[in-house]
């Protein structure tokens, strides 16, 4: 079932990739930033399901909502000249950096214990 | 069964942001194969006009050092009838290596591209002026007298180039920018004569508005500012 997501992303990606579709070369930047969010929710999603905390509303909202806000915060800090957009990639980045780990320790740890209850 | 339901809802998720790293990154291969620097352009613009402004206060300095060179001359001349001899025949070389400023009676020539639509008898390849344009009216005033040439105030001596480099037209490797302004100094009558005769250069044009010529008594044009040392070419030794 953990390989799902893969084929899913996969498989967006392949759909949208065949046509050409682009967005005006100004608003580039925000959209990398609302992609960085979307994976940010992903990854959050994952190590939520992992814990058993995962609520649906909370994931969708939540990923709407981040790939919005943060697009729209960087756009906001252009305007009255402060680099909001560095911000948002340094907390994103950190936190699909965080969840990574978390998620690997899971996966680890689980692997570790069904090792032993071989060995046992 | 609800812990399966989460991973099927990642992975719907998972599908939109395939199609955000799609869209993405179709996004920066045509922002990279543009050349364009979306976030930086605000920046550049600053600079670039920034870098402009200062090119021309310098080379407002450059003209009013050569001036002063000049008079730094006149005056160490004013003694002896070689020092004086020697100085004219100096004046005499720095005009004709345009390294200095001049005026007298001549002609400008102003060519721009023409307004009119591209159409099966005026191709657009001849609606546009181009390097070679300017090339020809350079040679046909030189032929016709002209002592000293500037197009878009910059110098035409004995080294300058007059090529298009993409869609501009550089002169003395400095970009010149449509209406380009080619003053002559030299006989206007002459000078126009010579441009308008029957099949001459001005006929050549498709549209009659591409070309504009004024005769007027005095025309003052700019020194060439660049440095261009010799590097290969030295005097014969005897």
């Amino acid at each position: 079932m953990a390989w799902l997501p893969v084929v899913g992303l996969v498989a967006g990606f392949l759909i949208i990739y065949q046509w050409d579709v682009t967005v005006p070369n100004y608003l580039a930047s925000y959209l990398s930033l609302g992609t960085l969010a979307g994976l940010d929710s992903i990854f959050g999603g994952i190590r939520a399901g992992i814990e058993g905390k995962f609520h649906d509303d909370i994931f969708l909202s939540g990923f709407a909502v981040n790939t919005l806000l943060a697009a729209a915060l960087a756009w906001l800090g252009d305007q009255i000249g402060v680099n909001l957009f560095l911000a948002a990639v340094v907390v994103l980045g950190g936190r699909v950096f965080l969840n990574l780990s978390l998620i690997r320790r899971y996966w680890l740890t689980k692997a570790a214990f069904s090792k032993k209850d071989k060995i046992s | 069964m609800r812990n399966k339901s989460w991973v099927l809802q990642i992975t719907i998720m998972s599908v939109v942001l395939g199609m955000l790293l799609a869209v993405s990154l179709k996004t920066q291969q045509k922002v990279s194969t543009e050349g364009g620097v979306p976030t930086r352009l605000p920046e550049l613009v600053s600079a670039y006009r920034e870098t402009k402004r200062q090119n021309k206060v310098l080379n407002e300095q450059v003209e009013t050092l050569l001036q002063k060179i000049t008079d730094y001359e006149k005056q160490l001349s004013s003694g002896t009838t070689a020092e004086s001899i020697l100085n004219r025949e100096l004046q005499d070389a720095k005009m004709l290596a345009g390294t200095t400023s001049v005026q007298g009676p001549g002609i400008i020539v102003t060519l721009k591209d023409s307004t009119q639509k591209d159409e099966a008898d005026l191709p657009a390849y001849d609606l546009i002026v181009h390097d070679l344009d300017i090339r020809n009216f350079i040679s046909e005033l030189v032929l016709a007298g002209a002592e000293a040439i500037s197009v878009n105030d910059q110098r035409v001596t004995s080294r300058t180039s007059i090529r298009c480099i993409g869609p501009v037209i550089q002169v003395n490797s400095v970009e010149v920018v449509p209406p380009y302004e080619i003053k002559a100094i030299g006989d206007p009558k002459t000078l126009e004569g010579a441009l308008k005769m029957p099949q001459g250069l001005v006929e050549l044009f498709p549209d009659p508005d591409m070309v504009k010529i004024e005769q007027s008594d005095n025309i003052v044009i700019k020194p060439f500012t660049g440095n261009k040392p010799f590097k290969w070419a030295k005097p014969v030794e005897q």
